[in-house]
């Protein structure tokens, strides 16, 4: 199939860390990233951008990058209809959680502190309980001590840092890992782009053979 | 500036020449409200079919071919400008061809403005053989309506979560391919007559993931894609919608003029 034409954009950050070892899975060299941001695509690996999570839906519906690769979270927070979700690469896992003080479920109208204002409302409104969303763009950990919110929605890995701040979880909200999503022209389309995804899922295959559900 | 100008006049050209080739096969236009319910139109159809219910049945001279023009709200991005276009009343073989010659038609036309034949897919799907399918494979009626809705949402992972055990050889009609494989595929879990998408315009795929976004498809869904732009053409299919206990349907598609000008002058610039 090389020399490869179609571009991937991965998200940065804990999603980007945990690509770079699905990488190395597949037939494609990972470049040297430093700080560079844009890798055009060559013969021996697809292009690459490096960009914000939540910038992944839009350089995807724009044709920009034919794939993207971005948390589940994102993907909820911010659904782009005009993309298509088309693999869970089961990578850089982590859960949504909802979390306070006591570990209590809520009693009466609450307020509750998040990245995710969406997200929150609309499973606050699943569960036809009242809430009153605080959107923050970090530290969240903080709300209930300083008196903002006693309520956080977060994402979570291992817990640890709730548990320095002494929170505790009231309930997971959904797990999420990283996801391909495509460009629908350039996936139904493209001989390419079905390339790209059967290395992909190959990948996904061997990495969960490798980790031994590790993850 | 020049620039700007030529390509909002090359794009004019297009509309006109668009609509004159709707309005020479019978086609009426319509106006629809821009501003609706709060809100800025997303979608020409509901608006159209409206104004279609307002007059008595027996007013109406059926089948209705009718179109509209204006610009399209994008939630969170912009507006495209947009043609609208509905067969209105029973649907059946002949008015899926007819619908498909038209297109074919205006892909003729776009050709001739500069767009390479071979650059345009048509990509063909079906809501209800994807239903049909999922009744065969024993899905639940509750199923079947999780598994459609997902995958109007894009969500082409449900694609494995629910057939993956059930049958590898079903999952396959949710992948792109041609039209021969397709059938032939299809045929091993369900009855249906063949539908000849084929033009000397497009190349062909069918992809039963393809579903329209829209709750009102119900039967044959199809998107005009044009490879080098990333972008969709066309979108439409078949359609029924219910308001006032009165039920109406039909074959359309909206054509999105803003993507077909971007595919015209990124052939220009390959051309350069």
């Amino acid at each position: 199939m090389p020399p490869y034409s179609l571009t991937i954009a991965v998200c940065k950050g804990r999603v980007l860390d945990a690509v770079a070892e699905l990488w190395a899975h597949t037939p494609w060299r990972w470049p040297d990233l430093g700080r560079q941001l844009w890798f055009p695509p060559c013969d021996n690996r697809p292009g690459l951008i490096i960009a914000r999570g939540t910038d992944i839906p839009a350089l995807v519906q724009g044709g920009i990058a034919a794939f993207g690769i971005v948390g589940r979270d994102i993907l909820e927070e911010q659904w782009e209809p005009d993309i298509l979700e088309v693999l869970d690469l089961g990578i850089a896992p982590c859960r949504m959680v909802l979390a306070s003080l006591d570990g209590q479920w809520p009693q009466g109208p609450v307020r509750v502190a998040t990245k995710y204002p969406e997200i929150t409302r609309r499973y606050f409104r699943e569960q036809s309980h009242p809430v009153e969303v605080v959107k923050l763009s970090g530290s969240l950990e903080l709300s209930p001590h300083i008196g903002l919110a006693p309520y956080i929605v977060d994402i979570v890995q291992t817990g640890q840092t709730l548990k320095q701040h002494h929170l505790r979880e009231v309930e997971t909200l959904f797990a999420s890992t990283a996801r391909l999503v495509a460009n629908p022209v350039a996936w139904r389309l493209g001989e390419e782009s079905e390339y790209i995804y059967r290395i992909f899922e190959k990948a996904v295959r061997t990495n969960s053979r490798v980790s031994g559900g590790r993850q | 500036m020049d620039t700007w100008l030529w390509e909002n006049r090359q794009q004019y050209q297009m509309f006109v020449g668009l609509t004159q080739l709707l309005l020479d096969r019978g086609f009426s236009p319509l106006s629809t409200e821009p501003y609706a319910d709060n809100t800025f139109r997303t979608d020409h159809t509901e608006a159209m079919m409206n104004l279609v219910r307002s007059f008595s049945a027996k007013e109406v001279s059926w089948p209705l071919r009718i179109f509209s023009t204006g610009p399209l709200f994008r939630p969170g991005r912009s507006w495209t400008e947009a043609v609208d276009v509905e067969w209105v009343g029973p649907v059946g073989d002949a008015e899926q061809h007819d619908m498909i010659q038209l297109i074919s038609d205006m892909a003729g036309w776009l050709t001739k403005a500069g767009i390479a034949p071979d650059d345009l897919t048509m990509v063909y799907g079906h809501v209800g053989w994807t239903a049909m399918l999922a009744t065969h494979l024993g899905l639940s009626v509750a199923a079947i309506e999780n598994f459609v809705r997902e995958l109007r949402q894009g969500r082409l992972t449900i694609v494995p979560q629910v057939l993956g055990e059930v049958s590898s050889k079903a999952a396959l009609l949710f992948c792109p391919q041609n039209q021969r494989d397709f059938f032939s595929r299809l045929s091993e879990f369900v009855a249906v007559p063949p539908i000849d998408g084929e033009s000397g315009y497009w190349n062909t795929k069918w992809d039963l993931s393809l579903t329209g976004k829209r709750s009102y498809y119900t039967g044959l869904v199809f998107s005009l894609c044009h490879r080098g732009s990333g972008q969709p053409l066309i979108n439409g299919g078949q359609f029924e919608m219910s308001s006032r206990g009165e039920a109406l349907g039909g074959l359309g598609f909206t054509l999105y003029l803003d993507a077909c000008r971007a595919a015209v002058k990124g052939q220009s610039c390959a051309a350069v």
